[in-house]
């Protein structure tokens, strides 16, 4: 995201942006996109709107009522008045997105944006973000909250370790990761494992506090009622059923389930093993 | 246009602005009011005269504009650096630079700012510090026919702009410091760092501080209390300055390989925080 914006300079290879070559010379190109890198960023002595009105004053012209139209639509208005130090990290990023949309981009590049917000705030923003996409604009979302991309994104990218391992619709991608998963007490494991070996192989995940087990049957996931049936025809009853896929199984398949060495902001859970 | 005027509504509502202007006037008129009000206690005549120096005009004039030299430049420093190092530290010329913002004209203009708001700031010091100077004069019973010389007056514009000009020098050298700091408090670390050392070097170097951007700045302007005045070499050191329009030249030349230093850093870096 960095070198899409020119904050940073590649030492090799080449960027497009929006179909066509993007350079070292180009920054007018930029006019066309909206960014929200990392943080958002700001001066913590100016009000909201002072803030969005410098920003405007930078890179492509903006309309004067543009600002207002942003504080409305982030919900901000009622504090644009506020200075920034006062605001929470929400808000915060809530500005930061409206910064995002000044010049109202082709292609909006946005970087943890549910950051800080509270439920309603990421449903707004999903709803915001799903609003400018279907009037043919391009969001393209960097975040480790895989259940609220799952929501959001029509095309996912998986990389680890600095490299894309799996580009996708988000149906191709978990599509080819459909699965049932049953929670069942750990004694019961193997002997559920053997029945189930009528439809599908199943693997077992980690011991639950509870004693419990998440164990995953690879098959459609239309076939959930007759796993269950299974299982409690051999006397074995789940406490809690699932299917289909989501995004975080597909991650922490693809990516080995462990950090990657000099990955950002990997949590190391107690049992795993540290490289 | 816009990225000055955005710079200039930056700097107004900053309290950093006021807070400098503040100390430097605040400072000013306390040791006016306090040399006015003492300088009748003095032990000998000429402490006393001494004393009622900065309020017997046109002396004071010289006296006025030499504390804003002086003082002004370790303050201009901190500004200066403040204003470039918050750019970095706030993450707010990354906003700037994702916009599609060209970082040389960002950065220029943000200091032209800085140097209008130095020019404000100072006029505002000057005219407040002469009141007080007037005000300390009735307190200490001292004429102020002085206030109308003709002479004076005739050269004080020129003395003020290379006042100004001098002080905008000192503050690029905080703004292109902070630069390459890329932080805020590096940034006015380091120029306070070098404004001190450049006077603690002038003990061993004088020689060769006379062409340092403060010593070049304070000789730039021909108060008369140059060396003597406040804010002059220190360390106990009478420092040879250069003549004043020698001096001018380096001024400007600090000041220009300042903020080409900022420009050109600014250009290559690479933004990550």
């Amino acid at each position: 995201m960095r070198l899409l914006t020119g904050l940073l300079h590649p030492d090799a290879g080449s960027i497009e942006l929006l179909g066509r070559p993007f350079a070292r010379g180009d920054r007018r190109r930029l006019f066309e996109v909206g960014a929200l890198i990392e943080s958002p960023s700001f001066y913590p002595y100016l009000s909201g709107r002072q803030n969005l009105r410098e920003l405007a004053a930078t890179g492509a012209t903006v309309p004067k009522t543009r600002v207002e139209e942003l504080l409305e639509l982030v919900g901000l208005r009622d504090r644009a008045t506020d200075k920034l130090s006062g605001y929470s990290l929400g808000m915060k990023q809530r500005l930061g997105i409206a910064g995002a949309l000044l010049s109202d981009p082709k292609l909006l590049l946005l970087d943890e944006p549910a950051n800080g917000l509270d439920p309603a705030g990421i449903v707004a923003m999903r709803e915001t973000l799903r609003h400018l996409a279907s009037i043919g604009k391009t969001v393209f979302v960097s975040s480790h909250l895989l259940a609220e991309v799952q929501i959001l994104a029509d095309v996912v990218g998986i990389i680890a370790s600095g490299r894309l391992v799996r580009e996708g619709t988000m149906q191709e991608l978990l599509g080819s990761e459909e699965v049932v998963r049953v929670r069942l007490p750990r004694n019961d494991v193997t002997r559920a494992t053997d029945v189930l070996v009528a439809i599908a192989p199943a693997t077992a995940g980690p011991d639950l506090d509870d004693g419990h087990v998440w164990l995953s049957v690879h098959t459609l996931p239309d076939r959930a009622a007759e796993v269950n049936r299974l299982l409690a025809e051999s006397g074995i009853y789940a406490s809690g059923l699932e299917s289909g896929s989501d995004l975080e199984m597909l991650f922490l398949e693809l990516t080995g389930g462990a950090s990657q060495p000099g990955s950002e902001g990997t949590f190391q859970g107690i049992g795993t093993p540290v490289a | 246009m816009r990225i000055f005027g955005s710079g200039l509504r930056k700097l107004v509502g900053r309290p950093a602005s006021f807070v400098t202007v503040g100390l430097l006037l605040g400072l000013l008129v306390l040791i006016i009011i306090a040399s006015a009000t003492v300088s009748g206690q003095a032990e000998s005549p000429e402490a006393a005269a001494s004393a009622l120096a900065l309020v017997t005009f046109p002396a004071a004039y010289d006296l006025i504009l030499s504390f804003m030299l002086g003082l002004g430049g370790l303050f201009a420093v901190i500004y200066g650096a403040a204003i470039a190092g918050s750019e970095w530290s706030w993450g707010t010329l990354k906003s700037a630079v994702a916009r599609g913002e060209s970082r040389a004209r960002y950065m220029l203009l943000t200091f032209v700012a800085i140097a209008l708001m130095i020019a404000i700031g100072l006029a505002v010091t000057f005219i407040i510090g002469v009141g007080a100077a007037v005000l300390g004069a009735n307190i200490a019973g001292v004429p102020t026919t002085g206030l109308t010389d003709a002479d004076t007056l005739s050269r004080l514009p020129e003395q003020f702009v290379r006042g100004w000009f001098a002080v905008t020098e000192e503050a690029a050298l905080g703004f292109a410091i902070a630069t390459l700091a890329r932080s805020q408090l590096a940034g006015i670390g380091a120029g306070i760092a070098f404004y001190f050392g450049e006077t603690f070097a002038t003990i061993f170097l004088p020689d060769i501080v006379k062409y340092m951007p403060f010593a070049v700045a304070r000789a730039s302007v021909d108060t008369g209390a140059a060396g003597g005045g406040f804010g002059g070499d220190g360390g106990g050191q009478t420092l040879a300055a250069l003549p004043a329009d020698t001096a001018l030249l380096l001024v400007a030349a600090w000041l220009i390989g300042s903020l080409l230093v900022a420009t050109i850093f600014t250009e290559r870096a690479e933004i990550t925080g």
